[in-house]
């Protein structure tokens, strides 16, 4: 697949139109997504909800898993999504926003216009005739821009998640059609540890919000089912 | 009872112990002893030991010393090995003239393949038959990805580390979070009892410490086991003959030169050169023998392996006495660090030993006063073996080297300048590859990986010829080999160079988990 993610300017792209829809070969190509802590109640109905680590950065992300392999979308059908919930980064694509490495309060939007919702002639129009943005593009980065500030929310209780230490890593195993398998470098919230934490810090989770969606997160993963059944499902079918 | 500790010395020894001690006896605040450490404000640290060995890990995490902080704090760097160069043959002997001590243990199981490598070595240096750390390091990259939780990694490391900033750290640590009391001042007399015990130490200007056990960490001055005790100083200068080490800190000529992942010994005439690389500059160093050689031409080496960058660059002259004390511990007085005694920074001896002195006396330490002498016998009877040990390890890597350039490696491959410990250890080994049963305590300094990789690193012989019908899996052996160069061409596409991964760390810090 090809991309070209270049800074929106309404002068180059004057002339763009995007179609309201999504780009599932650009954001649905992963086995996961990451999440932001607003939408973990709706989502844990159907993801598992689990913590990785960043292979960049080594810092941990709470994310929504698709598929038991890497590569593999078991949400995603003949480019159709299929499930009931989408994280909501997913639908930004194939706008996004970024911060420039040597500064990072100054979030950019940027687009990739190899994606095939982006046309000359079908879809919504980005900027109108003098070149200001309109009330589609205005909509679209209000979202992000309110999706930026639940992430640095996030990133904030994943921290207090791992001060407090109760992430460990584990891995599911299991088996498809005879094949014994093993999904790695997983960590998951320690329930042993939760519930050894002092008064005051389990007081602390609960205010900062946390806590709710550390039980969202317990509750996710029984969804591991669900993905075992779409797996079997697709490999019945194959 | 034991309830007050002082510790006279404030380097990296001194709070090592002092780490050790306050750990062990309960930490911050809940202790029934109270740990005192003095430190004179006038005399400067020694300051060299920048190498450690993968027992380190260890220890922080024993002090609860975060890695992140520690590789952020201490401009500390990976360390998988030692690389010795020009060890086995005359410079310019051939290309390959060098070999790797890493700290991988050997793949002996379930295989041993040892035997196999010295019946058919197959153009493999035994390194890269055992193991695939040489590789790792030959190839400049980190033992661990930024995924990996502090302290672990794909391979065994240690660290360099700048050892003024370390001592630093140590301090912060056993002050504010373990509760130790931070004295400074100049120690001016030593009061003893009839007994022969310490009761107090006299300061310049923070009154007298009263102590029940008083370790001296003083280094080379050895204040209160040499000042006071005259214990008697064992010279070792027969068997190892540097006694002098020029030591300077090069900077990087680029922000992003490369940072080797191990530590490079390049033997010369009458000594060796360490080199370093901290994360903010390198550290080198020309240790020598001033019997062999003078300060001029050996400032001239030194300068000409450092090359252009040398010229405007200053060297600092250390002398060394090479050897140990007849005890260690005397009364209710213990030493530790250089002031124990002191072996050239070969293998990193400089804080392995301060590190295994000070977990022993945390260990071992009596609760009760009448306790001590028989306490002190068993530490002075271990601290003697190790220290005799680590001489034999040392000198094995003059004796068997085959140099024959200078009158220094000439003297070194004598037989007789060798201790008769080591000679026998080696006789056995003529016949027979060394045997876990060769290394028999569990607190050996060098064991046998640290023996196999240096022997056979070192080309040494080892007569199969009465054994070698035993050996009847060679088939297996070579599966092993093809193993490692396939599992390091996997490993090449996931581990980084040193610098970048110790980048990504100073900006994202390691997890804990």
């Amino acid at each position: 697949m090809q991309e070209n993610i270049v800074q929106l300017d309404k002068v180059e792209h004057s002339d763009i139109k995007l179609k309201n829809s999504l780009d599932l070969k650009r954001a649905g190509s992963g086995n996961m997504s990451p999440v932001i802590v607003h939408e973990i109640p709706q989502l844990s109905t159907q993801f598992p909800l689990i913590f990785i680590k960043n292979s960049n950065t080594g810092e941990f992300n709470w994310v929504a898993l698709f598929g038991l392999e890497s590569k593999q979308n078991l949400f995603v059908e003949n480019e159709k999504w299929t499930g009931k919930e989408i994280p909501a980064i997913m639908t930004h694509v194939p706008l996004g926003m970024t911060t420039l490495p040597e500064d990072n309060d100054k979030l950019l939007v940027v687009i990739d216009t190899l994606s095939h919702l982006v046309s000359k002639d079908e879809g919504e129009a980005l900027f109108n005739e003098n070149g200001d943005e309109t009330e589609f593009l205005k909509k679209r980065i209000q979202a992000m821009l309110t999706y930026q500030h639940h992430a640095k929310v996030t990133k904030e209780l994943i921290q207090l998640i791992v001060e407090l230490d109760l992430l460990e890593s584990k891995e599911f195993s299991f088996e498809i059609g005879g094949d014994k398998k093993n999904l790695g470098g997983m960590y998951l919230i320690s329930e042993e540890k939760l519930n050894k934490l002092p008064d005051e810090k389990i007081l602390l989770l609960q205010k900062k919000g946390v806590l709710g969606a550390i039980y969202h997160h317990f509750s996710s993963l029984h969804n591991f089912k669900s993905l075992l059944n779409r797996l079997s499902e697709r490999q019945g079918a194959a | 009872m034991i309830k007050s500790i002082v510790i006279v010395g404030g380097g990296t020894a001194g709070w090592i112990t002092a780490n050790h001690l306050a750990v062990a006896l309960g930490g911050a605040g809940k202790s029934s002893v109270q740990i005192t450490l003095l430190e004179s404000p006038d005399i400067p640290t020694v300051g060299v030991g920048e190498g450690t060995v993968p027992a380190m890990r260890n220890t922080l995490a024993h002090f609860g010393i975060r890695e992140t902080d520690f590789l952020r704090e201490c401009d500390a760097t990976f360390k998988q090995s030692i690389k010795f160069v020009d060890w086995v043959h005359n410079p310019g002997a051939s290309v390959n003239n060098f070999y790797h001590h890493v700290f991988d243990y050997p793949a002996i199981y379930p295989l041993n393949t040892v035997p196999y490598w010295l019946l058919e070595p197959n153009n493999l240096k035994f390194a890269d038959a055992v193991s695939l750390q040489g590789k790792v390091c030959d190839a400049g990259l980190a033992p661990k990805m930024i995924t990996h939780p502090e302290f672990q990694g794909v391979t065994e490391y240690a660290y360099h580390l700048d050892a003024g900033k370390f001592s630093q750290l140590l301090a912060n640590n056993a002050v504010n979070k373990l509760g130790v009391k931070h004295v400074k001042a100049n120690l001016t007399d030593v009061d003893i009892d009839e007994s022969g015990d310490i009761q107090f130490v006299k300061t310049d200007r923070a009154g007298d410490l009263k102590g029940d056990l008083f370790v001296d960490c003083s280094g080379f001055n050895a204040l209160l086991i040499d000042k006071k005790y005259k214990v008697k100083f064992i010279d070792q200068s027969q068997h190892l003959f540097v006694d002098t080490a020029l030591a300077m800190q090069v900077p990087y000529q680029n922000p992003d030169d490369p940072i080797a992942s191990h530590t490079i010994a390049t033997a010369k005439q009458s000594g060796w050169i360490w080199d370093i690389g901290l994360s903010s500059r390198r550290g080198v160093g020309y240790v020598y023998s001033s019997q062999y050689t003078d300060d001029t031409s050996a400032e001239e080496t030194l300068r000409n392996y450092v090359g252009g960058a040398a010229s405007e660059l200053q060297c600092r002259k250390i002398s060394m006495k090479i050897g140990y004390r007849e005890k260690f511990w005397v009364n209710n007085c213990v030493s530790i660090g250089l002031s124990q005694g002191f072996v050239e920074p070969l293998e990193a001896t400089g804080l392995l030993l301060f590190d295994a002195a000070a977990k022993m006396l945390a260990e071992l330490l009596p609760g009760h006063k009448q306790d001590m002498a028989k306490t002190s016998r068993l530490f002075n009877q271990r601290s003697t073996y190790t220290w005799k040990r680590v001489i034999d390890f040392i000198k094995m890597h003059y004796y068997l080297s085959q140099r024959d350039d200078s009158e220094f490696w000439i003297d070194n491959r004598k037989a007789s300048s060798a201790p008769q410990s080591l000679l026998e250890a080696l006789d056995l080994w003529h016949n027979r590859p060394p045997s876990e049963y060769d290394f028999f305590s569990r607190f050996e300094a060098f064991n046998l990986d640290n023996y196999l990789y240096v022997l056979y690193g070192m080309e040494f012989q080892t007569n199969m010829s009465g054994i070698a019908g035993r050996y009847t899996q060679a088939e297996k052996s070579q599966e092993f080999y093809r193993r490692f160069s396939q599992q390091f061409d996997e490993l090449k596409t996931q581990l980084e160079p040193n610098r970048k991964l110790l980048g990504r760390i100073k900006k994202y810090g390691l997890q804990t988990c």
